[in-house]
């Protein structure tokens, strides 16, 4: 395993060069001046030439476009992601204070969705072609149909502006008390969390209604085992193992793609900073930005893998 | 076992939430404002008064020689403080008000003395840059104007006070001249942006970004990142702040801020929808104010692309689209609210010198047919399939609008098809912001409709061919005389005279059709009603207490 992890953590090298060339040469053909941007240049605000001039030398925007990569590079291996355009700090800091948001919206989010998508999912496996398969689709369906966008915005209508019993935008902070956080954090995570279970309830439901028609299904149940048994302790343990993989693919997504969620709640996190550095074409940012949730992205992969192993003994077999 | 896996996943919540939740915050504060505590905070006397602002932009730089955006300038309003401010409030437009000078004169046309308050001083509370009272001098204001005119230091104010100052000086200690390179009648909004920040910081190298550290109403409390800004009264001010905390809330989504306000959340939104003002126009606790002055939004023609080199075509297309009813169309309500009036052609907004808008509708028209005359005129005919065309060529063009402002999206579309009506294949092409301003700058546009200019000294921005060219507003239309116009026009110090050129500078511009038309819009502001005095100057980019304004939050 270790080896394999070695093997893993090595491949990734020439997948993050790779990547990162690709970020920088889609943004250097992307139109849009960042001098401009930064400058604040548009539409009550003109800069002279030289201010132009001298700015675009000072950000090193007058290199040549292989010598600003290679100086990237250099930085990103020394962990030095560069400077932002805008805000003149750290690129790794400016990420890393916006990274705990992402990652309890995150974690809140995957766990809605887990509560939601596994029983839902099992339910419409274990009752296939009844009311509750029917009622199961009908509601995954219309939550892999709904704009993200309209749906948070029709829970805040609803659960803010109609009934007043959550916030309508922004983090809580835990030093402004459990409530306070429970309650900013409850609208985002459901509105996100949501969304992830319905596609999690249909894999899910496959999943297990492929596993339940399996002879060892057939073997345990031949056997007398309560059905609640067969269920639990020996379909879905099988079930669940190709649903691990999809939600490692998630959980890497959800890290800087949450950006929808992000803007309409208010919640400082990267998905919010990456969409703004776009903007404003803040190159250090968007670049240090993605090469960062790449590797995050190839690591969870590799701990999916990992997990996968772990999960499936067949796996472990064949790997030997 | 599985209650001690039910037990442990809980346990791995509370951890992790208990090791995240504090992680953003750059600084604890003592009393958390939270949307639900400010309601309560300030509903009753003895309370504490929050004055929670819902801000769509993020913060870029709080460095005060560099300034971003206007999420910037709503924080740094309040902690610094310029010379003097404009306040765009003034019944009759743009009037200079004191702020850290109590005077200013100009002793000739190329010099302005400023006397100095000898009440100032830096802020000593949040900080470790200045232990006691420390009184701001004309020294330390010399040493700011040395600091952003000198080009190393890439402050955002080099470009706009370079060409106009020519050296300063400290006189004595409470009075500060301005030597200009030529006279200027816009030299003092110029120096109404120089925010003065302590030197000693750059000195001792103290990070003011992190640390914001002036001598205005409002002391920098604490930053939570992309969240809010929490702003204290500063007790060494000369106005006592009619407000115990104010709170910059970051709310990106302009539709979720307006809930917020109809919420109670927050008390101010610098700028409603127009999809959401009835809904805040019907509700009795809150209110609408108009921005004071009206933002230009226009159809800006690209006079470098041949087609559009002859004056009879950009004639036509202004005269072929209906702006009094596209205005209309876009801004007409229920509620009793001008969002909007046609601009009929002219392009300074009425609140600002240059403005005549009765002269410019006495020559407004909106005529299909004479639209038509003129494109034949010109030798464009019109083809089998019914588009003008001329040497092969057809009458095509797009029409690029920014995404990030659906009622200028609309404005194209709607153009597109009123110059379909006569023949000329137009279309609306949707255009992200940073791509729109780079296309304008390098001249890859054809139409585009644009906003802006809508500040003192706006037409310099809009039409002088130099200074055009460093924003986005550039319709490359190289005239000598307009030109000549405006540099007369903001180097007259005689108000009368002044305006009267400017007047003619504008005619000009709109004689010459480089702007097809467009409209001047009214932003709302949405405020809850218990809110006092902001109407004096509504704006948020200059401080919420000073001299002539101080904002407060009443009581039930």
């Amino acid at each position: 395993m270790r080896i394999y992890i070695i093997r893993r953590l090595l491949q990734m090298i020439p997948t993050l060069l790779i990547i990162s060339f690709m970020i920088f040469g889609l943004l250097y053909l992307t139109p849009g001046d960042p001098v401009f941007l930064m400058l604040g240049a548009g539409e009550s605000q003109s800069i002279s030439p030289e201010t132009y001039e001298m700015v675009r030398k000072d950000l090193g925007l007058d290199q040549p476009f292989f010598v600003r990569y290679l100086n990237f590079v250099k930085g990103a291996v020394t962990g030095d992601l560069g400077e932002s355009y805008v805000t003149r700090q750290d690129v790794f800091s400016e990420i890393m204070a916006r990274m705990p948001a992402t990652l309890q919206l995150t974690f809140c989010a995957m766990l809605i969705s887990v509560l939601v998508s596994i029983p839902l999912g099992i339910l419409a496996a274990v009752k296939h072609n009844s009311i509750w398969d029917n009622i199961s689709t009908f509601l995954a369906t219309i939550g892999v149909s709904l704009p993200k966008f309209w749906f948070a915005l029709v829970l805040i209508i609803v659960f803010s502006l109609k009934l007043g019993w959550l916030p309508s935008k922004g983090i809580g902070y835990l030093e402004e008390g459990l409530g306070t956080y429970l309650s900013h954090m409850a609208l985002p995570a459901i509105s996100l969390g949501l969304g992830l279970a319905a596609t999690q309830t249909r894999m899910i439901r496959s999943s297990m209604l492929d596993v339940l028609g399996q002879d060892y299904i057939r073997f345990a149940r031949s056997k007398g085992l309560k059905e609640k048994i067969v269920i639990l302790g020996h379909a879905m343990k099988n079930a669940l193992i190709p649903v691990v993989t999809v939600f490692g693919s998630e959980v890497g997504g959800l890290l800087g793609g949450a950006v929808v969620t992000e803007t309409i709640f208010a919640w400082p996190g990267v998905g919010r900073l990456i969409v703004n550095s776009i903007g404003k074409r803040d190159y250090p940012m968007i670049q240090g930005a993605t090469l960062m949730l790449c590797t995050l992205f190839l690591l969870i992969n590799l701990l999916v893998d990992i997990c996968y192993a772990g999960l499936n003994p067949k796996i472990r077999l064949e790997k030997k | 076992m599985k209650k001690r896996s039910l037990a442990l996943l809980l346990a791995l919540v509370l951890a992790i939430g208990l090791t995240m939740g504090g992680c953003n915050s750059s600084e604890t504060s003592e009393d958390p404002a939270n949307s639900e505590g400010n309601e309560s905070q300030s509903g009753s006397e003895g309370e504490e008064r929050v004055l929670t602002i819902a801000s769509p932009y993020a913060i870029g730089s709080l460095t005060p020689w560099i300034s971003n955006s206007d999420g910037d300038r709503y924080v740094l309003g309040n902690v610094y403080e310029a010379l003097i401010e404009a306040n765009t409030g003034a019944a009759d437009g743009v009037e200079y008000v004191p702020a850290i000078a109590e005077s200013w004169e100009y002793t000739d046309d190329m010099t302005l003395v400023f006397k100095i308050r000898e009440n100032v001083y830096w802020q000593t509370e949040g900080n470790d840059l200045f232990d006691e009272k420390v009184q701001v001098t004309a020294h330390d204001v010399k040493a700011v104007f040395d600091f952003v005119l000198d080009e190393t230091n890439a402050s955002t104010e080099w470009g706009d006070l370079n060409p106009l100052i020519e050296s300063v000086e400290a006189t004595d200690d409470f009075t500060f001249t301005v030597h200009a390179k030529k006279p200027s009648a816009i030299l003092l909004n110029e120096i109404s942006g120089v925010l003065i920040f302590p030197m000693k910081a750059i000195e001792e190298d103290f990070d003011l970004t992190q640390q914001p550290v002036g001598t205005g109403a409002f002391i920098f409390a604490d930053y939570k990142v992309d969240d809010s800004v929490t702003l204290t009264p500063n007790p060494d001010y000369r106005v006592t702040p009619n407000v115990d905390k104010v709170v910059i809330e970051i709310v990106p989504d302009k539709a979720v801020a307006a809930i917020a306000l109809q919420n109670g959340e927050v008390d101010i939104v610098p700028q409603i929808l127009t999809t959401d003002l009835e809904a805040v126009a019907s509700d009795e606790d809150l209110k609408l104010i108009p921005n004071s002055v009206g933002w230009y939004r226009y159809i800006g023609i690209n006079c470098s692309n041949e087609i559009f080199q002859d004056l009879k075509v950009r004639q036509a297309i202004s005269m072929a689209i209906d702006f009094e009813a596209i205005t209309e169309t876009l801004f007409g309500n229920d509620f009793g609210a001008t969002l909007a009036v046609n601009s009929y052609g002219g392009a300074v907004p009425p609140e600002f010198e240059g403005a005549d808008l009765e002269a410019w509708k006495a020559v407004y028209e909106y005529n299909p047919e004479k639209a038509q005359s003129l494109l034949e005129e010109a030798g464009w005919t019109k083809g089998s399939d019914g588009i003008y065309e001329k040497d092969g060529q057809k009458l095509s063009f797009a029409i690029k609008c920014p995404t990030n402002d659906q009622n200028r999206v609309k404005l194209g579309e709607m153009a597109a098809t009123y110059l379909k009506t006569i023949g000329i294949d137009a279309s609306a092409q949707p255009t992200e912001w940073a791509t729109m301003t780079a296309d304008i700058a390098s001249g890859n546009t054809e139409l585009f409709v644009m906003g802006g200019g809508s500040v003192v000294g706006g037409m310099n921005m809009l039409f002088h061919s130099v200074t055009s060219q460093g924003g986005s507003h550039n319709v490359f239309y190289p005239d000598p005389e307009l030109d000549a116009l405006l540099d007369e026009g903001y180097a007259t110090i005689d108000d009368d005279a002044r305006i009267e050129i400017l007047k003619e500078a504008a005619m000009r511009a709109l004689e010459n059709k480089v702007h097809a038309g467009g409209y001047f819009e009214y932003v709302q502001i949405g405020m809850n009603k218990r809110v006092t005095d902001f109407e004096k100057s509504p704006t948020l980019w200059y401080s919420l207490c000073n001299d002539y304004r101080n904002v407060g939050v009443d009581g039930e």
